[in-house]
């Protein structure tokens, strides 16, 4: 089968295009609006609610994070440089107390 | 209002409110735009930001007058890139989306233009979910878009060349061309080649680079002639 022409599908190509841009911009119905702002009030309040009974707690715990970071990241640095394995220190803990003894044979550890 | 004028209105709309430049055609149907930067000054009205100041502050109230003088902007982007039915919803979401994200707008570039952006997108994310549930686009070409086909190669003077173009038939075939794209491809071509936008404006607005938005919208539009080209075989073989 021939195929078209280059000026037939150029010429449909402009039709669509100008098909397009006339579509008239129509603005929903009456009730859009009323029910778009019920909405928006409801997440108004909810936002307005959230941030009442949040901030109290939040702002000490975020203060919190930030030394807590810093924390963690001069553990892990005092951890690299001592010479104790982690390993050995965790299975002297459980070897040295009794009570769990009975588990560190059920793994087979001693 | 000429065809032009009415096609581009939103588009120019937005142009000018990034440049901050009166409009130089079309000045009086743009004067009574409900969104436009005239008639805002007219009215004496609050401007955008102290709206956005006055809901960010607690007043839910007063984001109504940014739906009242944004609707016609955001139902002139839906109607234009998503289908009817869904264009309710999906300008509902453009504005919930919006009261959400509106303490991330710095109010560097004008509201309309932040608004249209996220209008852009809840388009795009509608065809993306519409596409990932596999929903199959159902339209057929039928013996009245066949003739509609005619009547395009055939119109010999311009107004027949318009009387084709608004035509329902018109529409319903740009639908069908544009249900066989992907979301990606759809939407970069809508934007760029049936808009009329730059690929710069088109990867602002829907948050890609400028690389990826031209190298989709030159693919897509060579789909979409593919797609032309094959109603037209189709036409020629029914002959």
């Amino acid at each position: 089968m021939k195929r078209p022409r280059k000026e037939d599908v150029r010429k449909v190509e402009e039709a669509l295009i100008a098909a397009h841009r006339l579509q008239e911009p129509v603005q929903g119905d009456p009730a859009f609006r009323r029910e778009l702002m019920g909405h928006i009030r409801g997440l108004g309040s909810t936002a307005a609610e959230e941030r009442r009974e949040a901030t109290p707690w939040l702002v000490p715990v975020w203060r919190f994070a930030a030394v807590t970071c810093v924390v963690c990241i001069l553990l892990f640095f005092y951890a690299l440089n001592t010479e104790t394995s982690l390993d050995f220190e965790v299975a002297g803990a459980i070897a040295g107390a009794p009570s769990n003894l009975v588990i560190a044979q059920a793994f087979g550890g001693i | 209002m000429t065809d032009v004028c009415r096609a581009s209105r939103d588009l120019s709309d937005l142009r000018d409110q990034k440049a901050g430049a009166p409009a130089q055609s079309c000045s009086r149907e743009r004067a009574s735009m409900p969104h436009s930067g005239t008639a805002v000054k007219n009215r004496a009205e609050p401007p955008d930001s102290e709206i956005v100041r006055r809901v960010t502050g607690g007043e839910v109230n007063a984001f109504e007058l940014l739906v009242e003088r944004y609707r016609p902007l955001v139902f002139g982007i839906v109607y234009r890139h998503a289908p009817r039915e869904a264009a309710d919803e999906i300008a509902h979401e453009v504005f919930v989306r919006a009261f959400q994200s509106l303490k991330t707008y710095s109010g560097e570039s004008p509201f309309g233009h932040w608004l249209a952006r996220i209008a852009s997108r809840c388009c795009f994310d509608y065809f993306r979910e519409r596409h990932r549930r596999f929903e199959v686009p159902l339209s057929r070409i039928t013996d009245e878009h066949q003739k509609w086909l005619d009547d395009v190669l055939e119109a010999d003077s311009r107004d027949a060349f318009e009387r084709a173009v608004e035509s329902s038939e018109a529409k319903e075939v740009l639908q069908y061309a544009l249900d066989r794209l992907s979301p990606a491809d759809r939407m970069v071509l809508g934007l760029v080649y049936l808009d009329g936008m730059s690929t710069a404006e088109a990867a602002d607005m829907l948050g890609w680079s400028r690389v990826g938005v031209r190298v989709r919208a030159h693919r897509a539009r060579g789909l979409m002639k593919k797609i032309i080209s094959g109603l037209l075989r189709e036409r020629r073989g029914r002959e």
